[in-house]
C-alpha cells in the first residue's frame, strides 16, 4: 500500500490519472467556460428582460424545443411573425361636403408548410384615430374560401384580436357549419383556420393541415384624415428555440444558460467558504486539545443536527434575501459540521508524528506547524469535501427556490424547475421544460460529485487498493 | 450499583439531543421575531379569543358600545400580561421557547386541517403519519437494499458492477430526491401511465381495505423515488466498512476453519460492520427529511413537507414555525432511534465499556 501523496500539486495530477477525474474535469471546463461564456454572450440585461412578461409576448406559450422534429419525423410549426413593414398599406380619403371617411387597406401573405396546427394567434391592432375606426379582417386560405371577422369598432389605442377572442370563436363556428351543417365539439380557431376543409372536420381529431400561401386583408374604415391603423400579426408555432419555452413564453434557453454562472458561483463560494472554516476549526480543536476542544466539539454536535433547510426556508419566507445573502446565512449555520470531526481526528493523528516533534524543538510557533506542517495535510481531503459539497448547495438553493423562496431577481435551476412544478409541467408533459434544466443540474452535481470521488481515492488509498 | 454502559450512553445523548433542540427552537424564535411575526401572531390570537368569548357572553351583548368597547381593550391587556407579553424580548422569547417546544404556536392564518381546526398544532399532528410512514418505509427498504447489494459489492470488490454502483452511489448521493421525482412523474405517470402523479387516493373510500390499496399504489412512486435516491449511499457506505473487515485476521481464520460463507458474513463481518454503519448514515438520514419536504410537494403527498408549500403560498407564518419546530424534532427523534440502535448493536456500549 503506497503512501497517498501529500502536496496539492501531487493530488492534482493522480486525479487526472483516474478515469473519474478525468472525466470530470472534463465535464466541469464545459460548465466552466459556459458560465464565463454566456455573460458575455447574452449580458445583464437578459435577467431584467427575464421577469418582463411584455419582452415574450412574440414567443409561443410552452413550446417543445424546435430539434424535436427530428424525432416526431413531422415539421413542428415555428412562429410567423408579420410586424407592421410586412403589411402592403393603402388609403385613400374621401371627402363629401363636411364628411370625411379614410379607407386603409393592409394586406399580407405568408405560407405555411408545417404539418401541426398552430398553437394560437394574434392580431395587434395599433389604431391612432380620434373618433371610431370599423375595422374588417379577411382571412384568405390556399383554397380560396375566407373567413370574415368584421364589425370590429375600435378606438384609439392597441387592441389584441386573438384565437380566444368571442368574436373569432364564433365566426369559426359559423365556417365549420357553413361547411359540414354541424357546429364543432371544439371550437379551436388556430385549427380550423388552417385546416383542410372536409364533411367531417366538426371533429377535431380529424382535421388536417391545409398547406399554402394565406393572405390576410385588413380593411379599415376611419372617419378622419389623420386615422392610422397598423397591424402586427403573430402566428404562434408548437416549437421553439433549442429548450422550448415556458408558461409565461420566455425563451427557457436563456433562463438555463443563465443559471449555470449563478449556480457556480453560488455552489463554490459557499462551499469553499463553509468547508475552510469547518476546517479550520477541526484544526484548532485537534491541535490545541483541552477545553477548547470540548466547547468546538459540543458546538458541532449541536449545529450537525439543526434542520438547516427548515431554518433557511423560515429566513427566506420572513426575509427574502438574495442570492449572496443565502450564501452568508449558509455560512452563519455550516462554520462546523462533519468537516470539523473527521480534520479534528486526523490532526490527532498527525500532532503525534516526529516532524511535529522536530517543529517544535526547534521552536516554531503554533501558527508555523498549524500552517506548514498541518494545513498542508488536510488540504486534499478539504479539496474532496468541497468538491462533494458543491452540488449540495446548488441542490439547496433549487430546492429554495422549488418552494418559491429564491431570488426575487436572478433566474436560476431551481427557479425554473419550480416553476414547472407550479405550472404542472410532469403532469402535462412538458418534459423540456423538467429535463433541459434537470439535465443541466444533473450534469454539474455528477461532474462535481466524481471529481471529489477522484480526490477521495487519491487521499484515502483504502478506497484505492481495495 | 454499577450504571449500564448503555444507560450511561442514551443519557449522555439524551442532553446533547435536548440541548440541539431547545437551540434550533430558540433559533427559530429569534429569526421569527425579527420581524416582530411570533409578537403579532400572539397579539391577534388573543384579541380574536377574547372578541369570541365576548360575542358568546349574553351580558356583554347588551351592554352600550364605548362599554363594550373600553371592556374588551382592557380584557386584552389582561390577558397580555397574564402571558408575560409586555416583558422585553429576552424574557418573552423564553415564553415563546416553550410554548413552541409544545407546539403551542396559535392559529394558522389561512390554513385549517382536514377536521376544521385552525389550530397550528392540529394541521401539523394531522400531516404527521403521512410524513412518517413514507420516511420509515423509505428508510427500511433502502437500508435492506442498500446493505445487500453492498455486501455484493465488497465481495466483488472492483468489479464491474462494484464500478458502476460506486459511481452510481455518489451521483445520487448529490442528487436529491424530488428532483428524481420530477422527472419519474414525468416518465412513469405521463408516459408510462402506470403510477398516478400524486396525491394520498384517488377517491374517498368506506373500506379499509380499498382505502390501503389505493394509498398503497399512491405511495408506490414516492416511495420507489425515495429508495432509488438513497439506496446507493447505504451500499456505498456498507461496501466501503465490509471490504476493511474482509482484510481483518478473525476473518480469514474463520473462512480458513471452514465456516459456511453466509456465517462468515452474518457473524464476522455483519456484526462489526453494523455499528459504524449506522454512524456514517446516522447525519444522512436526519438530513433526508429535509429532502422529504420538496419531494412530497412534488407529488402532492399530503405530509409536512407538502405543507411547507401550502404555507408558503398562502403565506401563512404560523405554520411555517410550527413546521420549522416540528422539523428540529423529527431530527431528533431520528438521531435518538440510531442511537438507540448503535447502543443496541455496539457490544461496547451494550456490555459496559466505555466507548
Amino acid at each position: 500500500m503506497s503512501a497517498p501523496p501529500t502536496g496539492v500539486k501531487a493530488v492534482l495530477k493522480e486525479v487526472l490519472r483516474t478515469k473519474s477525474g478525468v472525466v470530470a474535469f472534463a465535464l466541469l471546463i464545459f460548465i466552466a467556460s459556459l458560465a464565463i461564456l454566456v455573460p458575455i454572450w447574452a449580458p445583464y440585461d437578459v435577467v431584467k428582460k427575464w421577469n418582463d412578461q411584455r419582452a415574450w409576448i412574440e414567443n409561443p406559450r410552452v413550446a417543445a424545443p424546435e430539434w424535436v422534429e427530428f424525432f416526431v419525423g413531422k415539421k413542428l410549426p415555428k412562429t410567423i411573425k408579420l410586424y407592421p413593414d410586412d403589411f402592403k398599406k393603402r388609403s385613400f380619403v374621401v371627402t363629401y361636403k363636411n364628411l370625411t371617411m379614410k379607407k386603409i387597406y393592409l394586406s399580407t401573405s405568408f405560407r405555411y408548410k408545417y404539418d401541426d396546427f398552430p398553437s394560437e394567434f394574434r392580431f395587434f391592432l395599433f389604431v391612432r384615430s380620434k373618433g371610431k375606426v370599423e375595422v374588417t379582417v379577411r382571412f384568405i386560405r390556399p383554397d380560396r374560401s375566407e373567413i370574415v371577422i368584421s364589425g370590429l369598432t375600435l378606438e384609439n389605442g392597441t387592441k389584441v384580436i386573438d384565437s380566444t377572442d368571442e368574436l373569432v370563436l364564433e365566426k369559426t363556428t359559423e365556417f365549420v357549419k357553413s361547411i359540414t351543417g354541424r357546429e364543432p365539439v371544439v371550437v379551436a380557431p388556430e385549427v380550423y383556420f388552417f385546416a383542410v376543409k372536409s364533411p367531417d372536420m366538426y371533429d377535431i381529431s380529424k382535421v388536417k393541415v391545409l398547406k399554402g400561401t394565406y393572405r390576410v386583408d385588413i380593411e379599415v374604415t376611419g372617419f378622419s384624415e389623420e386615422d392610422d391603423v397598423d397591424v402586427k400579426l403573430i402566428i404562434y408555432g408548437k416549437v421553439y428555440g433549442l429548450a422550448g419555452t415556458d408558461d409565461m413564453r420566455r425563451d427557457l434557453m436563456i433562463g438555463i444558460l443563465w443559471g449555470a454562472p449563478v449556480a457556480l458561483a453560488f455552489g463554490l463560494i459557499t462551499a469553499i467558504c463553509v468547508t475552510l472554516l469547518q476546517t479550520i476549526f477541526g484544526i484548532i480543536s485537534g491541535f490545541y486539545g483541552g477545553k477548547v476542544d470540548e466547547i468546538i466539539q459540543r458546538i458541532t454536535d449541536v449545529m450537525m443536527i439543526i434542520p438547516l433547510l427548515p431554518i433557511l426556508i423560515l429566513i427566506s419566507f420572513f426575509y427574502r434575501p438574495g442570492i449572496f445573502s443565502l450564501i452568508l446565512v449558509l455560512i452563519a449555520f455550516g462554520f462546523v459540521g462533519t468537516t470539523t470531526k473527521v480534520v479534528r481526528s486526523m490532526v490527532l493523528q498527525i500532532r503525534e508524528e516526529p516532524c511535529i516533534e522536530a517543529a517544535k524543538s526547534y521552536g516554531a510557533s503554533n501558527w508555523r506547524i498549524i500552517l506548514r506542517h498541518i494545513f498542508p495535510r488536510v488540504l486534499p481531503y478539504t479539496f474532496s469535501i468541497i468538491s462533494i459539497s458543491v452540488p449540495v448547495y446548488i441542490f439547496t438553493e433549487a430546492a429554495l427556490s422549488f418552494l418559491g423562496l429564491g431570488d426575487p431577481v436572478l433566474p436560476t435551476w431551481g427557479k425554473i424547475l419550480g416553476d414547472a412544478e407550479a405550472a404542472g409541467a410532469p403532469i402535462h408533459g412538458y418534459w423540456w421544460w423538467v429535463l433541459i434544466p434537470a439535465g443541466f443540474i444533473s450534469l454539474t452535481a455528477a461532474a462535481f460529485a466524481l471529481l471529489g470521488y477522484a480526490f477521495d481515492k487519491v487521499v484515502n488509498p483504502r478506497l484505492r487498493e481495495m | 450499583m454499577r450504571i449500564p454502559g448503555y444507560v450511561k450512553y442514551l443519557g449522555k445523548r439524551v442532553l446533547v439531543l435536548g440541548l440541539t433542540l431547545i437551540i434550533a427552537t430558540y433559533i427559530t424564535i429569534v429569526i421569527a421575531n425579527f420581524g416582530g411575526y411570533i409578537d403579532k401572531i400572539l397579539k391577534e390570537q388573543i384579541e380574536f379569543e377574547v372578541s369570541q368569548q365576548l360575542a358568546r357572553n349574553p351580558a356583554f351583548r347588551a351592554l352600550p358600545e364605548p362599554v363594550k368597547e373600553k371592556y374588551r381593550k382592557e380584557l386584552i391587556e389582561q390577558r397580555i400580561k397574564a402571558m408575560g407579553l409586555d416583558k422585553p424580548f429576552i424574557q418573552r422569547s423564553f415564553i415563546y421557547l416553550v410554548q413552541a417546544l409544545t407546539l403551542d404556536l396559535g392559529r394558522a392564518m389561512h390554513l385549517r386541517s382536514a377536521a376544521g381546526s385552525s389550530k397550528v398544532r392540529d394541521i401539523i399532528l394531522e400531516r404527521l403519519p403521512w410524513s412518517v410512514l413514507l420516511f420509515t418505509l423509505g428508510t427500511i427498504l433502502e437500508a435492506i437494499l442498500g446493505i445487500y447489494l453492498g455486501l455484493h459489492m465488497a465481495r466483488r470488490a472492483l468489479s464491474f458492477f462494484d464500478r458502476a454502483m460506486t459511481i452510481f452511489a455518489i451521483i445520487t448521493y448529490v442528487i436529491p430526491p424530488w428532483f428524481f421525482g420530477m422527472i419519474f412523474i414525468l416518465l412513469f405517470s405521463f408516459y408510462l401511465r402506470i403510477f398516478p402523479p400524486g396525491g394520498l387516493v384517488s377517491r374517498p373510500h368506506e373500506d379499509p381495505w380499498s382505502f390501503t390499496a389505493d394509498l398503497l399504489y399512491h405511495l408506490a412512486l414516492p416511495l420507489f423515488t425515495w429508495v432509488f435516491a438513497f439506496f446507493g449511499y447505504w451500499a456505498y457506505i456498507t461496501r466501503n466498512l465490509v471490504v476493511g473487515i474482509f482484510q481483518e485476521d478473525y476473518v480469514t481464520a474463520a473462512r480458513a476453519k471452514g465456516l459456511p460463507e453466509n456465517l462468515v458474513m452474518r457473524r464476522y463481518v455483519l456484526r462489526p460492520a453494523a455499528p459504524p454503519i449506522v454512524t456514517m448514515v446516522a447525519i444522512a438520514l436526519a438530513s433526508s427529511w429535509t429532502g422529504a419536504i420538496v419531494t412530497e410537494t412534488v407529488f402532492s403527498w399530503p405530509g409536512l413537507g407538502s405543507l411547507y408549500w401550502e404555507a408558503i403560498w398562502s403565506m401563512d407564518a404560523p405554520v411555517i414555525i410550527g413546521l420549522t419546530v416540528m422539523y428540529a424534532y423529527l431530527f431528533v427523534i431520528t438521531i435518538f432511534i440510531l442511537d438507540i440502535l448503535y447502543a443496541f448493536l455496539d457490544p461496547r456500549v451494550r456490555v459496559g465499556g466505555v466507548r
